[in-house]
């Protein structure tokens, strides 16, 4: 069966799935844009320090270029490795979405995604803990930063999936070993 | 698995081939080759009954138990 044969067959077996799929599409697509753009404005600001003044977004960490170079890089990293991990994990997803089959719907695959997925929500709560923790040590140490909660998002929304999801794989895990012990009952 | 299948020997026995039985006892060949490669996890009853009923055996000249 060709791609466009199998992508007709899952729209008419499974259409609210692959709808979820173009959301998340949608998702990826805009933090991969999210993290190209952060990626070169933060490059460009390396050589014209004005970039600075509006890397993504209205984010103006001019003054903290300013101020410290180095910090001016780790808060960049630290925003570049959060959008990057989200958009691997929305990656993920889609391939999750992707293999998915009604028919058969535990499969080793499916669930090895499911469990990374988990560990990379994980991940990202506490790479969210450290920046936070870093830019408040930041700006107790007097330096211009400015408020980049809504740059990084919730660590305990990170958390709670990745705990969530660990169960689900969890769980998925153990219906591959049922489906499988189905399959050989003879 | 300490069980072993012996659907072979009492084929052999006798002299069925794995095309015939399949026709007896309803279940397509694959299954049957699963059951006969030792590599079914789980064998229902019903199964069981058809094929002691098709080899005229008993279930223990088709399943053995060898500790390991």
């Amino acid at each position: 069966m060709n791609w466009k044969e199998e992508w007709k067959n899952k729209w008419e077996t499974q259409p609210g799935l692959m709808l979820i799929t173009i959301v998340i599409w949608s998702i990826f697509i805009g933090l991969c844009i999210k993290a190209g753009a952060l990626l070169y404005t933060f490059t460009y600001s390396l050589f014209k320090p004005s970039v600075a003044h509006d890397l993504y977004e209205g984010l103006n960490l001019y003054s903290l270029l300013g101020q410290h170079f180095w910090y001016y890089i780790g808060v960049m990293s630290f925003l570049l490795i959060i959008t990057g991990q989200k958009a691997y994990m929305f990656y993920l997803m889609i391939l999750v979405f992707l293999k998915i089959n009604l028919v058969h719907p535990f499969s080793k695959e499916v669930s090895d995604k499911i469990s990374e997925i988990s560990h990379v929500a994980l991940q990202i709560g506490v790479t969210i803990i450290l920046a936070s923790a870093y830019f408040k040590w930041l700006a107790k140490r007097g330096f211009d930063i400015p408020p980049l909660g809504g740059y990084i998002g919730g660590t305990f929304e990170y958390l709670l999936m990745g705990a969530i999801i660990y169960a689900i794989a969890q769980v998925f895990k153990r219906g591959v070993e049922i489906q499988s012990e189905n399959e050989l009952t003879v | 698995m300490p069980i072993i299948v012996n659907l072979d020997v009492m084929m052999a026995k006798r002299k069925m081939s794995l095309n015939e039985l399949s026709e007896k006892v309803d279940i397509t060949l694959s299954n049957l080759s699963i059951l006969k490669t030792g590599k079914a996890k789980a064998v229902r009853f019903s199964t069981l009954e058809a094929i002691c009923k098709a080899l005229d055996c008993q279930p223990g000249d088709i399943l053995e138990f060898v500790e390991k």
